[in-house]
């Protein structure tokens, strides 16, 4: 995985500092900016559910889905072709996934379910959110077909952009209008554009191997 | 005697020959390519339908090359996937908007926060994580029973 370099003001400092120092005002601003409010687990802070949320079946449920979040979890990385290809890729790179150390389930805000924390290396699952395997969106009709992927792939871009970084929607779309030519080519490690329900994600591992990323 | 080229032939091949995949691959990739869905797909991603001819080809010529052994069937096969390759991996090669590292980041796998280790100690995750690299299980995962009354 690569790292885009962009400006971060204090970034290296967030990295070194124990994470509670998110409880300093100037730094909550600083969180807020690049999105870690969504994620409140992050913090040292233990969810608190309010009884109003216990009793409308909203909250109260923590433990439980942490442990269905983390059975789903285990279950992809045993079964998903994709998700085993993912880890052979890293692995071949030199950044072998741990499941405990580099995947963590917790509660986070509703707007996101998941994301990547590159101070502590762990890939988030929101066990709130992402309660079943394989989230869909859909942007095509039925009228628009004709290479309408690369409008899904923009849309769904631009919802990731705006819902951890506080910029309009025009600079989100106009900083993927930037990168998207070169980006949309590169498939790797995955090779090719998977087809929902049908055997390419078998196929795209079985592959794996050709391309240098194959597990030992 | 075999003449020169069909030795160089046979051993290009045969250093080679690892970049040909089962036979069944390519018809599995023929099928995908023609079928209805997979149509649906290429109009979707590519505002086109692709060639599938490329597939049948290969199928045949590595049919051609399991049963008989014929050098140029696998040759076309070879050149075809060096081909695939080259197409597959342009796009990632020209990919430079993320500055490429040389080596995993230093802190991948730095120690945890411990009140996020608290907060894993008898985690499923861990008691897999363990299980995963062959560890021991502390007694305390060993003995626990999930059981929830969700």
């Amino acid at each position: 995985m690569t790292e885009k370099e962009s400006p971060k003001p204090d970034f290296s400092k967030l990295s070194e500092e124990n994470i509670k120092n998110y409880t300093r005002t100037e730094d909550k601003s600083e969180a807020k900016k690049w999105g870690y409010d969504l994620y409140p687990e992050r913090r040292n802070e233990e969810f608190k559910s309010s009884w109003t949320n216990i009793f409308m079946g909203k909250e109260g449920t923590e433990a439980t889905d942490r442990y269905k979040c983390e059975k789903n979890v285990y279950k992809c990385i045993k079964s998903s072709p994709l998700v085993k290809l993912m880890m052979d890729a890293l692995k071949s790179s030199g950044c072998g996934i741990d499941i405990r150390r580099h995947i963590s389930c917790e509660v986070c805000d509703y707007s996101v379910s998941g994301g990547y924390d590159p101070t502590l290396n762990q890939i988030v699952v929101c066990q709130n959110v992402a309660k079943n395997e394989g989230l869909v969106q859909g942007d095509a009709s039925i009228f628009r077909i004709k290479q309408a992927h690369q409008n899904c792939v923009k849309t769904k871009a631009l919802c990731s952009v705006l819902a951890v970084r506080k910029v309009t929607a025009e600079e989100g779309l106009a900083a993927i209008e930037r990168v998207f030519p070169k980006c949309y080519k590169d498939l790797e490690p995955i090779g090719r554009r998977v087809r929902r329900n049908s055997t390419d994600s078998q196929r795209a591992y079985l592959e794996a191997g050709y391309y240098g990323y194959g597990a030992d | 005697m075999k003449e020169d080229s069909e030795l160089i032939l046979e051993n290009e091949v045969k250093q080679n020959s690892w970049k040909m995949r089962p036979c069944t691959f390519y018809k599995e990739e023929y099928k995908e390519c023609r079928s209805i869905k997979g149509r649906f797909q290429q109009y979707f991603v590519n505002g086109d339908i692709l060639d599938c001819s490329s597939w049948q080809h290969d199928l045949n010529d590595c049919i051609n090359f399991e049963e008989k052994g014929d050098f140029r069937s696998a040759k076309r096969v070879i050149d075809n996937e060096n081909l695939r390759r080259k197409e597959r991996m342009q796009g990632h090669w020209e990919n430079d908007v993320w500055k490429k590292r040389s080596k995993p980041p230093d802190d991948f796998n730095k120690p945890l926060p411990d009140f996020i280790t608290k907060r894993y100690e008898n985690s499923y995750l861990e008691a897999k994580s363990k299980e995963m690299k062959g560890e021991a299980l502390p007694d305390t995962i060993k003995e626990a029973t999930y059981c929830t009354l969700m």
